[in-house]
């Protein structure tokens, strides 16, 4: 690497080579994924099964009703295609990373290194993501499109520029969650059953499968003091207008509270990480 | 058969190198516990608002997905771990090692191989299958609980062929690990739903060609006393274990002709 001093964030020009470093980064790991061709052609084929199967489910629970809940069916259609591209984007094995890392002591040699481990983790993980997004979800879902339609929900300009916004938020909270769950792995060793937790528990509170609108209340009671439903849910509901005005600005600031109070923990985890390292003697 | 008790050895064995470490046996089989029951609670929050899909209702659709893991967990008892390394154990020779062992190739791998960790998947399964009975308030007679299991086995011999017609394969073509993926992932989550939502062509398919539609939809059809789906004959409801023996036959034979087609790489 050209300056050994790249992690001190003092001025600029650091902060500059920084981020050329993690994006060359996230450009190494994109190219890596391209000797995997024929998988990603498969993987084109799942994303279009699974599109299939959710809309074949959506149109069955719909039936004859245009609308359910105040939600019309062409927005449950944005809603699937949008979240099956945004968790495309947001997949991650960090944690599982980690916990080998951790337990193969080849975290001591990360440590070292001139650059922050945390961003040397997303940046590899962004850059698989947009390989698979690009070669793979996004064709499947154009092809989709083109065979069967798009989904008939008119978006004005600033519902898209709030969704812009919400699903920049979004992204950097999963990666957030991601991270400290995978900083867990000091403690807990490569435990994956941590990963697989906390995944199942995402899933139920995240309305990534099932859109909120459709929750029993009970759950959105609980959900409403987690950050999950801020990943992807509420920016497609601001995309299809269903969040607005006040409530549009409330969710994304709450986003970003989340951001911070998740960033905070993670200093204070991380803290915590380094001295257990040296215990451990790398 | 002379050699049987060796087979139950190499199962015995597996069973006793996961328990040995009880905290990571328990947490792991806590942790598969945890992510089984979300997905099944999902498809009841799936159905809370909406009641019911193409007719079926949420415990009904539960009892698809509960007939579904249990018999695949059945099958990946077996053959996950033979089969999901089958092509690399080809192209690296290692393959080999199995033909010099005065033992059915086949059964020796099934059972060295055995993975006892789908204990955990089998228990949710029939726990899941147990809570649809009791909400459905099905009451099954001695003959029901009978044919149950016979469909039980015959779905976890459909899941078992899939995931052999996907591996054999590599015999004949050496790079070949997304063939099975495809067919076991992304083609096995058509029947987490009931198969009449989907175009009568998929249903099609999914009856003659990948007759996946046999682990679940049809023999649920007995069981909750349906006759609704108008497009095929009743008596499929009943075919489940035929479909399994058969399907399990032609496995074996492929298998056959992939291993005298084997030659080793030499590596």
């Amino acid at each position: 690497m050209q300056d050994l001093e790249i992690e001190t964030w003092g001025d600029g020009s650091h902060m500059l080579q920084a981020s050329m470093l993690y994006a060359a980064m996230l450009r190494c790991s994109f190219r890596q994924q391209t000797a995997y061709r024929t998988n990603s052609l498969l993987l084109l084929c799942g994303s279009f099964v699974k599109l299939f199967i959710l809309v074949s489910v959506w149109r069955g629970l719909y039936g004859d009703n245009e609308r359910i809940n105040g939600i019309a069916y062409a927005e449950v259609l944005l809603f699937v295609i949008v979240n099956l591209l945004a968790s495309t984007l947001t997949a991650s094995a960090i944690g599982g990373r980690m916990g080998e890392k951790v337990s193969s002591g080849a975290i001591g040699v990360d440590l070292l290194r001139p650059a922050s481990l945390k961003f040397t983790l997303i940046s590899e993980q962004l850059g698989e993501n947009a390989f698979r997004l690009f070669f793979s979800t996004l064709p499947a879902c154009l092809l989709y499109i083109a065979l069967l339609g798009w989904p008939s929900s008119s978006i004005g300009v600033a519902q898209a520029a709030l969704f812009a916004v919400g699903i920049t938020g979004g992204i950097i909270l999963i990666y957030q969650i991601h991270y400290l769950l995978g900083l867990t792995s000091f403690w807990t060793g490569n435990s994956y059953y941590i990963d697989w937790f906390m995944r199942a528990f995402i899933e139920l509170f995240a309305g990534t499968f099932v859109p909120l609108w459709f929750y029993p209340q009970i759950l959105l009671n609980i959900g409403q003091y987690l950050p999950f439903r801020l990943m992807t849910f509420e920016p497609i509901a601001l995309l299809v207008g269903n969040i607005r005005g006040w409530e549009a600005a409330s969710s994304i600031a709450q986003q970003w509270g989340w951001i911070a109070a998740l960033w905070l923990a993670e200093r204070w985890v991380w803290r915590k990480a380094q001295s257990k390292v040296f215990v451990q003697g790398g | 058969m002379r050699s049987l008790p060796l087979y139950w050895r190499f199962i015995s064995i597996s069973v006793r190198a996961k328990t040995e470490y009880r905290t990571a046996f328990a947490l792991t089989f806590l942790a598969r516990g945890i992510v089984w029951s979300t997905e099944f609670a999902l498809i009841w929050v799936l159905l809370y608002t909406f009641k019911s899909i193409a007719g079926w209702t949420a415990y009904e659709v539960m009892f698809l997905y509960a007939l579904q893991l249990t018999t695949y967990s059945l099958a990946a008892f077996f053959c996950f771990h033979p089969f999901t390394k089958l092509s690399y154990k080809i192209q690296s020779g290692e393959f080999d090692e199995l033909l010099t062992k005065p033992m059915n190739p086949l059964l020796y791998l099934m059972c060295r191989e055995f993975s006892a960790s789908y204990a955990a998947n089998v228990t949710f399964g029939i726990a899941f299958l147990s809570v649809c009975i009791y909400r459905l308030e099905l009451t099954l007679g001695v003959s029901d609980v009978l044919f149950l299991l016979a469909v039980l086995a015959g779905g976890a011999l459909i899941q078992a062929s899939a995931f052999m017609y996907g591996a054999i394969p590599s015999f004949w073509m050496v790079r070949n690990t997304s063939i099975m993926e495809m067919l076991m992932s992304d083609f096995r989550s058509f029947i987490r739903y009931p198969i009449s939502i989907y175009p009568s062509s998929v249903q099609v398919i999914l009856t003659l060609l990948i007759p996946f539609a046999f682990i679940n939809f049809y023999p649920a059809h007995y069981f909750l006393g349906r006759v609704d789906s108008h497009l095929f004959h009743p008596v499929l409801a009943y075919m489940t274990p035929l479909v399994g023996v058969v399907l399990f036959g032609g496995a074996l034979l492929l298998w056959r002709a992939g291993v005298r087609r084997y030659h080793s790489t030499g590596s």
